[in-house]
């Protein structure tokens, strides 16, 4: 590139001597969103167009980022990039760019809420991400497996909807049959997000289905939150603790008990009556050796719907920076389309649209139990 | 997520300000693990500065609060807003680790 011939605001080496030696690395153009790579791309000679523009050879999904926003090209051994005059800019180290820049290795600029990063990677190393990512993936097939399927018919039906905050949350849940007149469903929460927090999860998930707690009545939920509490303890489970609430249903009795370890309630939606929280006041799982657990109970009138959530369900943030609550979610449940199939999955997108664009901050479930 | 700490008549007081997330307990667990547990030091930390706590957060300070209790110190934590107040009321926290209203009654307690 020459200098003088057009606007180069600026221009380092992206070659070091060491790199220089390494002839099998390559330019990678890497998409970044809340500090997540989510794509890679090969800069080669033909440029790459970036927008928000499905046809565009890397396509970012972010109002704030141009239909066709920039392009990326080698040029002389160099990635250089160039706004294509988008609405918002491109920005690096806060500063707006204007014409072709050169962007050497390991900087990124800005467009909207997303980094595009410059790293020289060797093949091997690229295919060594790719298959951490394709482990990933499998880890997150296995865990989902383990969530029962919705329950679309009979007297009492299950919808929900899951959705990790990173490629494995620490949120699961389940329920089912006990006996002929008892249900259970319950909703846990390990501290943190991750690999760390899945595998935990995946231990509890087994021990709740195995019915593996010596001694339990799974149809009492104090004796299952006891019975937990002395399975998991923090400091034998690598410091994690969980929240959870469990609640088994008596078709008989038309009740439900339940028992909570610092979880939220589950709120039960009677028609035409304010929703009603659930909940039983006890610390976390793992966090108090010998805890004893309170149980308390509720009627389940006809027509009644129980929704349980991880917190992740309503801690969000708004584009301008509020964090919504509790409150703000509740105003999402026991709607006009409350108890249909779907639901779950229209109260995340109410939720989404309510957030800043990418991520949530935490793993999002949410169970919606509707009774006859 | 900032973090300051001092030294008072034998109590460490630690103040935090921002958001005791994920990133914000990464950027000081170390360091307040480090300022107050080889020593079974007996602290305090204000609270009035975080807008936000999360599993993470709470993980952090029940950790050392175990580690402190087996080193005859102890950790009181204090002036919560009310987001993060209500957090510690549905997690039960104060079960585990005491919460004050303010700096006065949280000396009094660590100190006792």
């Amino acid at each position: 590139m020459e200098e003088g011939s057009h606007t180069v605001v600026s221009k380092h080496s992206t070659v070091t001597g060491a790199d220089a030696l390494r002839e099998d690395l390559r330019s990678y153009l890497v998409v970044i969103r809340a500090g997540e790579p989510i794509a890679r791309h090969a800069i080669g000679a033909q440029p790459l167009t970036v927008g928000r523009d499905p046809a565009r050879d890397v396509v970012i999904s972010d109002v704030k980022v141009s239909r066709l926003h920039l392009q990326v090209a080698m040029l002389g051994g160099e990635v250089v990039l160039e706004d294509l005059g988008s609405s918002n800019g491109t920005f690096m180290d806060g500063r707006r760019l204007f014409g072709p820049t050169v962007l050497p290795a390991n900087y990124w600029v800005q467009l909207g809420s997303h980094l595009l990063k410059h790293e020289r990677r060797s093949h091997r190393e690229v295919e060594r991400e790719l298959e951490l990512q394709r482990d990933l993936e499998k880890a997150r097939v296995y865990v989902q497996s383990l969530l029962p399927a919705p329950v679309t018919d009979g007297d009492v039906r299950v919808d929900w909807f899951h959705c990790p905050s990173a490629a494995l949350g620490g949120d699961a849940f389940s329920y089912g049959p006990l006996d002929q007149d008892h249900l259970f469903a319950y909703l846990v929460d390990v501290s943190g997000h991750g690999v760390e927090a899945a595998m935990h999860t995946v231990s509890v998930l087994n021990v709740m289905r195995q019915h593996a707690l010596p001694g339990v009545d799974f149809r009492e939920p104090s004796q299952v939150l006891e019975g937990l509490n002395g399975v998991f303890p923090m400091e034998e489970h690598g410091g994690l603790f969980f929240t959870l609430w469990y609640g088994v249903y008596s078709r008989a009795q038309r009740r439900i008990r339940y028992s909570c370890a610092g979880h939220h309630p589950g709120f039960l939606f009677e028609r035409g009556k304010p929703a009603r929280g659930l909940r039983t006041r006890g610390p976390m799982i793992g966090a108090v050796p010998g805890q004893r657990y309170a149980c308390a109970d509720a009627p389940v009138p006809p027509g009644s719907l129980l929704y349980l959530f991880s917190d992740g369900a309503f801690e969000v943030t708004t584009p301008d920076g509020r964090m919504l609550g509790l409150d703000d979610f509740l105003m999402l449940l026991g709607g006009r389309e409350a108890g249909t199939s779907g639901e779950a999955e229209r109260i995340y997108k109410a939720v989404k649209e309510r957030t800043r664009p990418g991520p949530l901050d935490d793993d999002f479930s949410v169970l919606a139990v509707s009774f006859d | 997520m900032k973090m300051d700490i001092t030294e008072d008549d034998g109590v460490v007081k630690v103040g935090l300000v921002g958001r005791l997330d994920t990133p914000g307990v990464d950027a000081v667990e170390t360091r307040l693990t480090a300022a107050v547990c080889p020593r079974g030091a007996r602290t305090i930390v204000d609270l009035s500065g975080v807008e936000f706590i999360g599993s993470l957060g709470l993980r952090m300070f029940i950790t050392i609060a175990r580690t402190l209790t087996r080193k005859n110190g102890k950790i009181v934590l204090y002036a919560p807003q009310p987001f993060v107040a209500q957090v510690f009321e549905t997690s039960s926290l104060g079960d585990i680790i005491p919460v004050k209203p303010d700096v006065t009654s949280a000396l009094a307690l660590a100190k006792a």
